[in-house]
């Protein structure tokens, strides 16, 4: 409840401040889904992102300029989001969000059309070459191969393969299948099933009847519980990995009586920094950000704070490059080299709006509370 | 062979959860011919209430059932005098569909702004481990789904054929303005109707939440099963919604192994479609309910 009452606080707080250009600041519209389906990432997102705005204004702002957010709730909605955004243009400098690859596509015309920079906060979208968006975190298919490295590394050869039909359940076991083929992994087995699913008996039957010697899960939230538990009830008790959505603390409280007894994820640097071969300055952002973050919100971050975190500090330190010019800030941040973030260190390109590559990705283990570095 | 079986378990068990939805279903159509979709909304969120009562009481969870299953009845029976009676003299039975459809809707909202947007589940009734029997692995809860779908079936057949009211709710469901005229209070037997209503409801959600998770976007997943085993089955036909909701699972369960997600999904809306074209009534629904 006090994280709730936190972020309606921020929310308050943020909308009231409306796009002062007149000071000389800068003007960021965080469009994330603070309500629905996606609330799971979206209110972790918006701590974040108030977080890196207030880091960089305790330090004179982005070249004397004042970093502002103003921010607004999708519901997880992408008609929502595409509204949020109509209202943005005209009076933010560029938008971070949404938290959701659906929302992310849906605005996707508007940011090109009003050429503003959209650092979409879902891995989920393809951002197009030199186009207005860009996407956080590691993509689908480097996290597919470094937890596929890992296995083979350790013997595991054979797996199965089970995904949710929504977009990004299918995303994942594309890239699943993928990263197989490029490893030298097999997959013996694969089902999906309907993200609402209640049971997935069926589905776990037709995989674990090619005998794997491990388990993808590429689902998320309940989609992912239900199947952890038809496992266990199944008696299937094989090494099981699934995919970075389920990087949170609430969702390790949900399943905690269910867990796989080996339970792997492939995760960004802000989950397993203190093993990173990165140097000082970023071991100095990772503590400072992860102190912070514990101080205000009386928790670790997850997987939302870091991405909203970077999102919103890349594109504040575009925009101060850029002379707070939104059009310029594209080509600025397109052209952003070895830049040290949380979630890892950013090399843009016209070509590359993620930035991110898989030596930013280890794979965790995750227990009843808490998710431990195993190895990369 | 086992690992089929095992599929054909797993259908059943799941089937005998979209019986006791479409069982109420089909109970209220019976007597009201209101198709109640809120009925699925009912089991997400008598499964969440009993999982908060347990945690909030400390009960064991075959304690919380009778508890859940005595406040749901009195729920149905008060969204049948608050929401149902009042609508019925302004809208016709098909409004009254759209009607139960916004009462889904606001389940789920109502569940999301609860419980938030976070999957739950509860303690099996009774601990132990799974039963192996023949290279098949039963877990102790999936006796109990079983066991609540006969308990309901057996209640209402006691109900309806060996006591006089059970004779007054056939009678108004073979023709209401006939029980109306003989004197039966058909409001007073519609009320009974959504009062039995929840308490499948109750009892279909507490049986099921120890054996998955559930949250707000699982309202419309049982609705929708629930409402296709209660028209295949024969709308108002209380053996056909048993009976459909049995195939239905099974039917899922046999396509997902061995097909997609995504097309075992649309293979029970193309059963459902089939049936009904060969056969309107449903497996056991009466003709007079389709010329209705």
């Amino acid at each position: 409840m006090s994280g709730l009452a936190a972020v309606a606080l921020l929310s308050t707080a943020c909308s009231a401040a409306d796009a002062a250009k007149d000071d000389g600041s800068y003007t960021i519209g965080v469009i994330v889904s603070q309500t629905g389906s996606g609330s799971q990432l979206g209110v972790g997102e918006l701590q974040g992102a108030q977080l890196a705005v207030d880091r960089l204004n305790s330090r004179a702002g982005i070249n004397g300029h004042p970093v502002r957010l103003v921010t607004a709730d999708d519901q997880s909605n992408p008609a929502q989001a595409v509204l949020a955004a109509r209202r943005m243009i005209g009076k933010v400098d560029a938008i971070v969000g949404p938290s959701l690859s659906g929302p992310c596509r849906a605005v996707i015309p508007l940011a090109a059309s009003a050429q503003l920079v959209d650092y979409c906060l879902s891995p989920g979208v393809k951002p197009a070459a030199d186009g207005w968006q860009w996407s956080a975190s590691a993509s689908t298919e480097d996290l597919a191969e470094r937890l596929l490295e890992y296995w083979k590394s350790r013997g595991i050869t054979r797996i199965g393969l089970i995904s949710t039909t929504d977009a990004s359940g299918v995303d994942g076991a594309l890239s699943t299948k993928h990263a197989a083929g490029v490893v030298g992994v097999q997959v013996v087995s694969a089902a999906s099933y309907g993200a609402d699913a209640v049971s997935v008996t069926s589905q776990l039957q037709a995989v674990s009847s090619a005998q794997p010697q491990a388990l993808v899960v590429w689902s998320t939230g309940a989609a992912a519980a239900v199947a952890f538990k038809g496992a266990r009830e199944m008696g299937l008790h094989l090494p099981t990995a699934t995919t970075d959505g389920n990087l949170t603390y609430n969702f390790l409280r949900r399943v905690k009586d269910y867990l796989p007894e080996t339970l792997l994820i492939p995760a960004t640097q802000d989950f397993w920094w203190e093993h990173s071969p990165r140097g000082p300055e970023a071991r100095q952002l990772e503590q400072d950000y992860h102190d912070q973050f514990q101080a205000r919100y009386g928790t670790q971050p997850d997987f939302g704070p870091g991405v909203a975190f970077d999102a919103v500090t890349l594109t504040a330190q575009a925009l101060g490059e850029a002379q707070g010019d939104p059009h310029r800030a594209k080509q600025v941040l397109q052209n952003l080299r070895g830049v040290i973030g949380v979630v890892g260190t950013y090399s843009f390109s016209p070509q590359d709006h993620r930035g991110l590559t898989k030596d930013d990705i280890a794979i965790v283990r995750a227990s009843r509370d808490s998710f431990t570095y195993v190895g990369r | 062979m086992t690992g089929f079986i095992q599929v054909v378990l797993g259908g059943l068990v799941d089937g005998c959860v979209y019986a006791l939805i479409a069982l109420g279903m089909s109970v209220v159509y019976s007597i009201s011919r209101i198709i109640n979709l809120a009925q699925g909304g009912f089991v997400v969120l008598s499964a969440l209430t009993a999982v908060s009562l347990q945690q909030f009481l400390g009960l064991p969870p075959l304690a919380i059932v009778p508890i859940v299953v005595v406040l749901f009845a009195a729920v149905l029976a008060a969204v049948d005098r608050i929401v149902m009676v009042p609508a019925a003299h302004r809208a016709t039975n098909d409004r009254m569909l759209l009607i139960t459809v916004g009462l889904l809707q606001a389940i789920g909202g109502f569940v999301l702004l609860v419980w938030g947007n976070l999957p739950y589940t509860m303690q099996p009734f009774t601990s132990g481990a799974a039963v192996t029997i023949g290279g098949v692995r039963i877990v102790p809860q999936y006796f109990w789904i079983i066991g609540a779908l006969l308990l309901a079936v057996a209640g209402l057949w006691y109900l309806l054929h060996r006591t006089r009211f059970g004779l007054t709710m056939r009678a108004t469901a073979a023709n209401p303005s006939a029980a109306a005229l003989q004197g039966i209070h058909v409001g007073r037997t519609r009320l009974v109707a959504f009062t039995l209503c929840g308490a499948m409801a109750a009892l279909a959600g507490t049986a099921v939440i120890p054996v998955t998770f559930l949250q707000f976007t699982t309202v419309t997943s049982y609705a929708v099963t629930g409402f296709i085993a209660a028209v295949a089955g024969g709308l108002g036909s209380t053996a056909g919604a048993v009976l459909a909701g049995l195939v239905l699972g099974l039917l899922q369960g046999v396509f997902s192994r061995y097909t997609s997600g995504d097309l075992a999904q649309v293979a029970a809306m193309t059963a459902l479609i089939v049936l009904l074209i060969f056969r309107p009534t449903g497996l056991l629904g009466r003709t007079s309910e389709v010329r209705r």
